[in-house]
């Protein structure tokens, strides 16, 4: 929509790029297409980068951990990248590291 | 600054007034000289309050969400009205992790998040009068978080 939010599919992989803010407004729209894509595309692994985000609030988490537990039901996998430190410290208060990881960590560490 | 300031906004209870909403709060705050990490926590209690007033006060239905600012010495308060449904169990919907709409991706963290970032928070409602939140952070008092 207006947010300047984008969408690639890569193989099995959906990377998001979220808008510059992630809020109830904007996360309705990222659901709905995100939700799209995956009807359409065979996707494993769910990958949301954080590079334009300056602000999250727990509208945020919610959605996140929506597309969480709709990925895990299909066994499939969620994944953050490049968080902010306002966007990072958003996530640690929600506890969601412990069930959602760090994509460019997870590459590093190779573990495929 | 001594004396007392206040702005009042009232919008349409629209998703996308959530961030008019907090940028709203943001710039007015902007008087105290805030750090951007005040400022950044404003906006998410804000946010917060906001969000709740859309989702649960009007159940994302017609209504007016009314916003009072005010600047005291250091403080700044922000209040958050609905004329929605109210909430019959305020003690309870602050509890962390609850919510009253389990399907609607909802984290449950709004009232927690609004306390984390803010010094005061408080909850005033009435089941089919509406609910009022009232927050206060003091500005430029490191230390106190």
């Amino acid at each position: 929509m207006e947010n300047g939010t984008d969408y690639r599919v890569r193989g099995r992989v959906l990377f998001v790029r979220m808008p510059e803010e992630v809020d109830h407004h904007s996360s309705l729209e990222m659901k709905r297409q995100i939700l799209r894509l995956r009807e359409q595309n065979p996707i494993s692994e769910l990958v949301f980068d954080f590079s334009d985000t300056g602000f999250m609030d727990s509208a945020g988490i919610g959605m996140l951990l929506g597309r969480y537990r709709e990925m895990a039901a299909a066994g499939g996998r969620v994944y953050v990248r490049r968080v902010s430190p306002r966007v990072s410290r958003i996530l640690e208060m929600s506890g969601i590291y412990r069930i959602i990881g760090d994509w460019d960590k997870r590459n590093q560490e190779g573990d495929r | 600054m001594k004396e007392k300031e206040t702005v009042r906004v009232d919008f349409e209870s629209r998703s996308h007034n959530e961030q008019f909403a907090r940028v709203v709060a943001a710039v007015f705050a902007a008087r105290l000289d805030p750090t951007v990490e005040e400022v950044e926590d404003i906006k998410t209690a804000v946010s917060e309050a906001v969000t709740n007033a859309v989702i649960h006060g009007y159940e994302n239905g017609e209504g007016i969400v009314h916003m009072a600012l005010t600047i005291e010495g250091r403080a700044f308060t922000v209040e958050i009205r609905d004329d929605g449904v109210g909430i019959p169990d305020v003690k309870k919907a602050m509890e962390p992790l609850y919510t009253s709409k389990p399907g609607r991706e909802r984290s449950g963290m709004g009232f927690s998040f609004m306390e984390a970032f803010m010094d005061q928070v408080s909850v005033e409602s009435e089941p089919g009068k509406g609910t009022t939140v009232r927050m206060t952070r003091q500005i430029g008092s490191e230390g106190l978080l």
